[in-house]
């Protein structure tokens, strides 16, 4: 068998890594970043899937500015917050939106993504249940390209 | 840097409809992740906190944070259910304040 100097790539490694790969792109999407975000936010409590929509284009060409809107399901009783999270940005939090009465459980805004990522929207109710969507976006090019080619 | 804003408010509704404020701050949102031309980060400079008064009470309020767009744009809705005065406000982390004030005048049919 052919030895690897420390220059090259040992076999075992390179099986390794691949493998590696593979279970990440097997495992539920929860990056280091956002899990500390949500940890930041919600301690222990973790969200069931479902009663919050959220709606975004899942192409997108300039990741500066990215419309979306967070609309907590209208069958379930209003939720005290709606919170939106970019796992893949620098800051994986992006924005949490309180809700009193009259106010309708739903708003719109423009967001950054650095590139492609699963964005994920969260409704909280105030006994403390969670709910979660996410949605998968492309971005072809990402908010932070700007610092890279903005100087030429 | 004056902040100012545009902003879409109704100024008349029928009791019990569901009315839309859309809002648009010019702000460059700077996130702090940025580097300029000598290696330098920029220092954060955002919007933090966006807040709606309808008669006296805050019925939204949202944390900003730098994964905002630059011109912050923020749309929400509402049931109109009394006449009374709208306060939009916006806050900077370094404590500049801007308000909007409107009014709206709920027709009871």
């Amino acid at each position: 068998m052919k030895r690897y100097g420390h220059s090259g790539l040992p076999r075992r490694a390179v099986i390794q890594g691949m493998a590696a790969s593979f279970t990440l792109s097997l495992m539920p999407r929860a990056s280091a970043g956002l899990e500390a975000a949500l940890q930041a936010r919600f301690g222990d409590r973790r969200p069931d899937t479902g009663g919050v929509e959220l709606e975004v284009s899942s192409l997108v060409e300039n990741g500066n500015s990215v419309a979306v809107t967070v609309r907590a399901d209208p069958s379930q009783p209003s939720p005290s917050a709606l919170h939106l999270f970019m796992p893949r940005n620098p800051e994986p939090w992006g924005t949490s939106f309180h809700i009193q009465p009259p106010a309708l459980a739903e708003f719109s805004t423009r967001i950054r993504l650095s590139g492609s990522q699963d964005l994920m929207a969260l409704a909280e109710w105030s006994d403390g249940r969670l709910g979660a969507t996410a949605v998968s976006v492309m971005v072809t090019l990402g908010a932070c390209a700007d610092d890279l080619y903005g100087e030429f | 840097m004056s902040l100012s804003a545009r902003v879409r408010i109704p100024t008349e509704a029928r009791a019990g409809e569901v009315i839309e404020i859309r809002t648009l701050v010019s702000h460059p949102m700077e996130t702090g992740f940025r580097v300029d031309s000598f290696g330098r980060r920029v220092p954060r400079k955002i919007l933090t906190r966006f807040s709606c008064h309808y008669d006296g009470r805050e019925i939204v309020s949202m944390d900003l944070r730098p994964g905002i767009a630059a011109n912050p744009y923020v749309a929400f809705r509402f049931v109109a259910d009394v006449s009374g005065a709208i306060e939009l406000r916006w806050e900077g982390d370094e404590g500049e304040v801007l308000i909007e004030r409107s009014h709206l005048e709920v027709i009871r049919a």
